[in-house]
C-alpha cells in the first residue's frame, strides 16, 4: 500500500498542524453570541471601562435591554462607521466619534447623514444649558446638532514650578501672552532650554491660539476662514514663537524625547488641555510635584484665559430601531454626576455637565499639581471655552493649515521679517482657496 | 591562495557596514525589548535598559490581566495558518494551471488578475464589506479567511516557478497513468518546496499582520487577532506604553520562532533558480 505523503513539505505541514491544533482549542472553547438591543461604539480603553460601570445600572432599571459595547480603536471607529453608513449595514445605535472626524460625517444633504438630529432633544432636555454650549458647535452642521459632548477640553499652560521659583518668576503675573513672551525671552538658552513646546509642523497648538482668539477652520456656515484677519494675525504671531533666531519654543515630538525634554528642563511650559495632564502624570512620573498650572495667557488684558484642543461626541445612529432607547443611555452616560466624578479621577477630562463639577473629585488637591485642585482649575475655566464649528471637510482643513504653517516657518527661517506678512497672508489665502476649490465641488 | 591586503581590508569594511546596519535594524526591537521590562517611572527616563534592579515583569502581568492574551494569540494562529494554507492551495494550484496548460484566454485572465493588485484595498472595502455581511460572515473567522483565500501574488509566484519545470516529467508522468490532480500533488508540489517555503512565511507573517479588514470586520473581543486586542490599549489620548510593548513582543514571538524553524525553506525559496528532479 502506497503511504500518504504530504507535498507541500515541512514549511506547509507545520503551518497546516497550527490551523488544526489552534482550530480545534477554539472549537472546544466557543463564544457566546449575546442578543443585545443596544450597541454602543467607543474608541477610548478609559471610556470603555467607565461605561461597562455603568451598563448594570441601567439594564437593571430598563428590564429585557442588553447593552453590547464594543471598544473600537480611534482610526477603525471612522472606517468601520463609514463603511457601515454607506452600505447601511450592523450600524451601531450608539457610537463615539473623536471631534477631528466628526465633521466628515456630516457630508451630503442632511437627510442623508447616518447620524440622528438630536436638536429638539437637547433642547427638550435643557442641555445647551446645563452642559458648556460651546461644547456643542463642534458636532453641528447647518444648524442641526447631531452628538452629545462628552468633554470640555479647557486648554491650562502646564509649567515648571520649580524653575520658575528658581527664576524668581511669579506665574501669578503673567496675564498676558506679552508678558509670557517676556518672561520667555529671560528664560530662553537656544540649543539648551525653551520656554515653550510649540509644534512649527502640526497644526494642532496653532488651532489652540486660533481658537482663543475666535478664529478657527470653518464658520458655523461651513465657510473656510483659514485666510481671515484672525489667521493671518495668529499666523504672523505664532511664527516668530517657534522659528527664526529669536525664538522662544521648540517641538521635540512625543514619547520618550519630549519626557527627558520636560524632566531636563528643557521645556519650561507646556500647553495642557485636561487630557493632558494626565498624560504628562503618566508618562513623566519623575517631575511628580515640580510640576503646576495657570490659565493660559490672554491675548489682551482681560481676554479669555483658555481654549481648546482635542474632543469627543456621542451620535446616535439614524438607523437605531430605538431611538428613545438609545437617548436615555447617552443620557446615562453623560449625566450621572458622581460616575463623571470618578471617571474625573482617572482620566483628568472634565465632563461637559456644569453640575458635575461640584463633585469632590474635581476640588481635590493633587500632589503632582503640587497640590493644585486641578478640576476645580478647569471648571472655573471651562466656561470660557471657545466655540469651533466643523464641516466634512474638517481633515483637509486642519491639513492645509499645517502645510501653510511649514511654509510660514520655512520663509521665517530663511527670510526672517522681510515680506513675511505679506507672504503670510498669501500662503494662508492659497490653503485656503484649495480648501473652497474643494468644498464647491459638494453642492450641499 | 593567500588573500591580499585589500582584500582583507575590504572585507573588514564590509563586515563593519553590515555590523552597523544590524545594530541599526534591531535597534528598535531592543527598545521595545527594554521597554516591556521597564515600569512606568522607568520607562521614558533610561533610553534603553534601566539597572537590572529596576527592571520588571509587571507589563506581562498587567498584560495578562487586561485581556485574554491566549486566546487572542490563539484566535491570530488558527487566522493566520488558515488563511495560508488555504493561499497555499489554491495559489498553487492556479499557478500550475496557468502555468502547464493552454486554454482559452489565458493570457486575458492572467491579465486581469495581475490588474487587480494595481487597486487600492480601500476601494474594495465597502462592497467587499456589504459581501460579507450578505453572506452572513459578519464577527466570524471566515468573514476573514474567505476575502484572502486566494492570493494573486501567490499565483503568479507559483507560475512563475513551475513555467521552469520541464513538461517531459508531466508527460513521463501521463504515460504511467497519473491523473491530472496527481501531477499536481505527486510531481509539482514537491518540485515546489522551496517555493512553498518562502511563500508560507510571507504569507503568514501578512496575515498576521493585519490589521485594517480584521478591525472592521470583528466585533466581539473575544474573535480579536493580536493586532486588534493590542490595538486596543492604545487610548485617545494615552497609552498603555509598557502593557503595549510586553504584548508587541509576545506577538513577534511566533513569526520569529517559525522563521528560525523554516528559514532554511525560506532562504532556498528566495534563492530558487534551479529545477529539482
Amino acid at each position: 500500500m502506497r503511504s500518504f505523503r504530504f507535498p507541500f513539505g515541512a514549511a506547509a505541514g507545520c503551518i497546516l498542524a497550527l490551523a488544526v491544533l489552534a482550530g480545534a482549542w477554539l472549537a472546544q472553547h466557543p463564544i457566546e453570541r449575546q442578543k443585545s438591543t443596544l450597541t454602543l461604539w467607543t474608541f477610548a480603553p478609559t471610556h470603555y471601562e467607565a461605561y461597562k460601570e455603568a451598563v448594570p445600572s441601567f439594564e437593571k432599571a430598563n428590564p429585557g435591554v442588553k447593552v453590547d459595547l464594543q471598544l473600537v480603536s480611534g482610526p477603525a471607529v471612522t472606517s468601520r462607521l463609514q463603511a457601515a453608513f454607506w452600505s447601511d449595514l450592523d450600524v451601531p445605535d450608539l457610537v463615539e466619534v473623536p471631534i477631528d472626524f466628526a465633521g466628515t460625517f456630516f457630508r451630503g444633504r442632511l437627510e442623508n447623514v447616518g447620524f440622528a438630529d438630536l436638536t429638539e432633544r437637547i433642547e427638550q432636555a435643557g442641555l445647551m444649558q446645563r452642559m458648556v454650549s460651546s461644547r456643542f458647535s463642534p458636532y453641528m452642521s447647518r444648524g442641526r446638532i447631531f452628538g452629545l459632548p462628552h468633554d470640555v477640553h479647557p486648554v491650562m499652560m502646564a509649567y515648571r514650578r520649580d524653575i520658575f521659583e528658581k527664576e524668581g518668576i511669579d506665574a501669578d503675573s503673567i496675564k498676558t501672552w506679552d508678558d509670557f513672551i517676556r518672561v520667555g525671552r529671560k528664560l530662553t538658552v537656544p540649543g539648551k532650554r525653551y520656554m515653550l513646546e510649540l509644534f512649527d509642523t502640526r497644526d494642532a497648538h496653532l488651532a489652540s491660539c486660533l481658537f482663543q482668539r475666535g478664529g478657527g477652520y470653518f464658520t458655523p456656515e461651513g465657510e473656510c476662514i483659514l485666510d481671515n484677519e484672525i489667521s493671518v494675525q495668529t499666523m504672523l504671531w505664532y511664527v516668530p514663537l517657534v522659528a527664526g533666531k529669536d525664538k522662544i519654543s521648540n517641538n521635540l515630538g512625543a514619547g520618550q524625547v519630549l519626557t527627558k525634554a520636560v524632566e531636563d528642563g528643557y521645556f519650561v511650559c507646556l500647553l495642557a488641555p485636561d487630557w493632558r495632564t494626565k498624560t504628562f502624570e503618566t508618562t513623566i512620573p519623575r517631575v511628580a510635584g515640580k510640576m503646576a498650572l495657570m490659565p493660559l495667557p490672554a491675548v489682551e488684558p482681560d481676554g479669555r484665559r483658555t481654549s481648546t484642543w482635542g474632543g469627543t461626541m456621542l451620535g446616535i445612529t439614524k438607523s437605531s430601531p430605538d431611538q428613545d432607547l438609545a437617548w436615555k443611555f447617552a443620557l446615562h452616560l453623560y449625566l450621572d454626576q458622581q460616575e463623571l466624578g470618578e471617571r474625573f479621577r482617572g482620566t483628568n477630562i472634565m465632563p461637559a455637565l456644569r453640575s458635575a463639577w461640584d463633585q469632590p473629585a474635581f476640588h481635590e488637591p493633587r500632589p503632582y499639581w503640587n497640590q493644585q485642585p486641578i478640576g476645580a482649575m478647569f471648571a472655573k475655566l471651562a466656561p470660557q471655552v471657545p466655540f469651533q464649528y466643523t464641516s466634512p471637510f474638517i481633515t483637509t482643513a486642519k491639513a492645509k493649515l499645517g502645510e501653510a504653517l511649514v511654509a510660514c516657518v520655512q520663509y521665517y527661517n530663511a527670510s526672517g521679517d522681510k515680506g513675511f506678512e505679506a507672504f503670510t497672508r498669501a500662503r494662508l489665502k492659497k490653503s485656503a482657496d484649495e480648501l473652497r476649490t474643494l468644498i464647491r465641488r459638494n453642492p450641499y | 591562495m593567500k588573500p591580499n591586503r585589500l582584500t582583507v581590508f575590504a572585507r573588514g569594511v564590509t563586515y563593519v557596514t553590515l555590523c552597523l546596519m544590524a545594530a541599526l535594524t534591531l535597534t528598535p526591537l531592543l527598545w521595545l525589548l527594554a521597554a516591556a521590562f521597564k515600569g512606568q517611572n522607568e520607562l521614558f527616563h533610561y533610553v534603553f535598559f534601566p539597572p537590572p534592579g529596576l527592571l520588571t515583569v509587571v507589563n506581562f502581568q498587567e498584560l495578562w490581566e487586561a485581556m485574554p492574551f491566549g486566546r487572542y494569540m490563539l484566535n491570530s494562529v488558527f487566522v493566520a495558518s488558515t488563511t495560508v494554507v488555504v493561499q497555499l492551495f489554491f495559489g498553487s494550484l492556479a499557478g500550475f494551471a496557468l502555468a502547464k496548460y493552454e486554454f482559452k484566454g489565458k493570457r486575458l485572465f492572467m491579465v486581469l488578475m495581475l490588474a487587480t493588485l494595481m487597486i487600492p484595498g480601500q476601494v474594495t472595502m465597502a462592497p467587499l464589506y456589504e459581501l460579507i455581511y450578505r453572506l452572513g460572515l459578519m464577527d466570524s473567522f471566515p468573514g476573514l479567511i474567505v476575502p484572502q483565500a486566494v492570493s494573486v501574488f501567490g499565483i503568479f509566484l507559483f507560475r512563475q516557478y513551475l513555467l521552469q519545470v520541464p513538461d517531459e516529467l508531466m508527460h513521463a508522468a501521463r504515460i504511467d497513468g497519473c491523473s491530472e490532480f496527481r501531477i499536481y500533488w505527486d510531481i509539482m508540489m514537491p518540485i515546489s518546496r522551496p517555493m512553498v517555503g518562502a511563500f508560507c512565511l510571507t504569507s503568514f507573517m501578512a496575515t498576521w499582520n493585519s490589521f485594517l479588514w480584521p478591525q472592521i470586520i470583528l466585533h466581539h473581543s473575544g474573535r480579536f487577532t493580536l493586532p486588534v486586542a493590542l490595538n486596543q490599549l492604545v487610548g485617545q489620548y494615552q497609552q498603555e506604553y509598557g502593557t503595549l510593548m510586553a504584548g508587541t513582543l509576545l506577538s513577534i514571538l511566533p513569526v520569529l520562532i517559525l522563521f528560525l524553524l523554516l528559514q532554511r525553506e525560506f532562504v532556498e525559496g528566495l534563492t530558487a533558480g534551479a529545477v529539482k528532479g
